[in-house]
């Protein structure tokens, strides 16, 4: 990263930001009687031509996160600027112009693009709602440019989604995205859907994207093999907080937080000549409900190092700092 | 594994075909595999390598029309399971030879509760009383390592989690001691630390039994983590088969080459990825000669037209249906 980049203002930050999902019981007279409290204090940035890696288990409430993130849904508390700007605090043209930096890659090729449209309308359609963005006379040759861009044949423009492989398709959806020019671009679970043959291609895609067009990517994965081999940093969800955040060597060389190793021994590695002994530690039982979340520390009731203060304490909130915060009260100290 | 154990389930030129109106499709074309006691074999392929279907022949959960079992034989102990009557194999099925699914809460009935659904095997199949049964039904759900299996047993599926529906799951399969346990992506829908327990249970649960265990995956981790041997799949065709080891260190098939150089891994941090060009063809329109030649990085004209024959590379029985099948088993991977 450039000294410059390090300098200027994040393109996106989130301070203590929360988002709480009432729970209702009744039908006639709803009676508020919790709260599933998806997002629960969380603070990132990210630079300029930096991508950060978001990685949780199914219910730690990182698409909550992601749409918070773009701006699609209100946080119960806490803030979110693009640019320096206040998403919320801005009028609708305004909140439309901002929107242009930031795009988003959706994790279903097949249900993210409308079957009736063909590709070329879909990588146009940005145009219609921002018309400023390329006079009309040049949206033809811009969308061939992007289907060029994402590697896909610009003579195609004619067909429809479902002449396309699950791959071409995320490639459709990344050239939607990439049609306005983004600063930023945020993608949910962008291979998931996708055969492990062709998870590959776009994954080059993506990283060749980010470097040459200095492009900002917020990845959000399940998978801790695709956000290492993405992202300059990477911060560990569980449970609606973030656990752990630093670079990708720091996390992945030196995980302090019980979680984030946990993870990383449950992930099989494709090797059977590293196989993981059958006595190996394992994570017992599954994902608290984030409805009733444990006191002190949100990990404890998995946690094998777990001690009485972590029943009792929260967890310090994890600022989003360089120097590898973890929210454990006793961190790892080297890799065992 | 001893190698001269006699073979539990041998599955030899399965062909299955699904007719249509709008033209006939040939899911699966020519498969063979052979599972051992105690074995772990894994079947790995990407959507629409017939896998799945595959599995469901040899468990007999194929509807005649549209899909006909054109030719081959799969022999549980000699007896071939595809000349079986609908009912005789509908007896194997669950006692011999059971099947766990991907979704748990689709493949169990979710107005009955778990334990009366695991007890229902030993009413119905060994003729136990009510009582005896469901007692039956709480060993195993201990077995599977169900915490509180007695009170649980009253739950319903939607009250479990994903990890305790899958166990529940593997409890239904095991029920009977059958002696082949077909797991088809049994940890797909899960999450990372939760498949971790589930393989562990499998693994141990086959120690226990020394049930055979055909793992269908698409997951190159899960096939390394678990399995002995390995048979890959692509477009309904066999086109590798070797032991685990053998297979990650020195494919002898470019398509499991690519596959493996495309998988980004935790153990090489920064290593580019070299992915495979194009994307599996629809079982609709296999391209002819070697299927795997559109794609394949080493392909020839001889490719196009003529199919490879499935040959053995090693003495340790590593096989590769590829024309340059020694010369790409000679590169180690690295």
């Amino acid at each position: 990263m450039s000294p410059s980049a390090e300098t200027a203002p994040p393109l996106l930050r989130a301070t203590a930001l929360t988002r709480h999902f009432p729970v209702t019981e009744g039908v006639l007279l709803k009676r508020r009687t919790g709260a599933v409290r998806a997002v629960d204090g969380i603070d990132l940035t990210v630079r300029r031509a930096e991508t950060l890696g978001i990685v949780g288990e199914s219910g730690c409430g990182k698409s909550t996160l992601a749409s918070l993130l773009m701006a699609l849904d209100r946080p119960t508390s806490g803030t979110v600027t693009i640019d320096g700007q206040n998403p919320f605090a801005l009028s609708g043209p305004e909140l439309r112009a901002l929107r242009r930096r930031v795009q988003m890659v959706l994790q279903d090729p097949y249900t993210s693009l409308d079957p009736r449209m063909t590709a070329g309308q879909i990588v146009g359609e940005p145009f219609a709602i921002h018309p400023g963005a390329v006079p009309r006379a040049d949206r033809g040759r811009r969308v061939a440019e992007l289907l060029e861009t994402v590697g896909l044949d610009p003579t195609h423009r004619d067909r429809y989604p479902h002449q396309f492989s699950g791959g071409q398709r995320q490639r459709l959806g990344i050239a939607r995205a990439l049609a306005l020019e983004p600063r930023l671009l945020l993608c949910d679970e962008p291979v998931s859907a996708l055969d492990v043959s062709v998870q590959a291609q776009v994954l080059n895609l993506l990283d060749d994207l980010r470097r040459e067009l200095r492009l900002a990517c917020v990845l959000i994965s399940h998978d801790l093999a695709v956000v290492q081999h993405l992202c300059d940093r990477i911060a560990v969800m569980y449970l609606g907080k973030i656990v752990e955040t630093g670079t990708r060597e720091q996390i992945c060389a030196t995980p302090r937080h019980p979680y984030t190793r946990a993870l990383f021994a449950a992930a099989p590695v494709p090797d059977p000549r590293r196989r993981a002994p059958d006595d190996a530690l394992l994570l017992e039982g599954d994902l608290p409900s984030p409805a009733a979340p444990p006191s002190g520390c949100r990990f404890r009731t998995r946690c094998p190092y777990a001690r009485p203060q972590c029943l009792t304490e929260p967890t310090l909130r994890l600022r989003d700092g360089t120097d590898h915060p973890t929210a454990c009260h006793f961190p790892l100290e080297s890799t065992g | 594994m001893s190698q001269a154990a006699p073979p539990l389930l041998e599955v030899e030129d399965l062909c299955v075909e699904f007719r249509t109106t709008r033209g006939t499709i040939r899911a699966v074309n020519g498969l063979s595999y052979s599972l051992r006691e105690g074995e772990t074999l894994a079947l790995l392929g990407e959507s629409g390598s017939g896998k799945s279907v595959a599995a469901q022949a040899v468990m007999g959960l194929l509807d005649t029309p549209p899909a006909h079992i054109t030719r081959g034989t799969a022999r549980l102990r000699g007896d071939d399971l595809l000349a079986l009557s609908p009912e005789r194999h509908r007896a194997v099925r669950g006692t011999r030879l059971s099947m766990i699914f991907q979704d748990a809460l689709t493949a169990l009935n979710p107005v009955l509760s778990v334990g009366d659904q695991l007890a229902e095997m030993y009413t119905v199949h060994r003729g136990l009383g009510r009582k005896a049964a469901l007692a039956r039904a709480v060993a195993l759900m201990d077995r599977v390592r169900i915490p509180a299996a007695a009170r649980r047993a009253h739950d319903y599926p939607h009250q479990f989690s994903g990890g305790m529906r899958q166990r529940v799951m593997i409890a239904m399969a095991l029920a009977l001691d059958p002696e082949v346990v077909i797991a088809d992506e049994p940890t797909t829908a899960l999450d990372v630390t939760v498949q971790a327990q589930i393989m562990r249970l499998l693994r141990q649960l086959q120690a226990e039994t020394r049930m055979g265990l055909l793992l269908i995956t698409h997951d190159l981790g899960v096939v390394a983590e678990t399995a002995d041997r390995v048979t890959v799949m692509y477009a309904g065709r066999t086109v590798e088969s070797a032991n685990a080891e053998d297979l990650y260190a020195r494919p002898g098939h470019p398509y499991t080459r690519g596959l493996l150089d495309s998988v980004p891994r935790l153990d090489r941090l920064g290593k580019p990825l070299v992915p495979i060009t194009g994307s599996p063809p629809p079982p609709s329109s296999v391209p002819t000669g070697c299927a795997f030649h559109p794609r394949c990085p080493r392909a020839e004209p001889r490719c196009g037209t003529d199919e490879p024959s499935f040959r053995t590379l090693t003495p340790t029985g590593h096989r590769s249906a590829c024309h340059f099948a020694e010369e790409v088993h000679h590169v180690p991977v690295g």
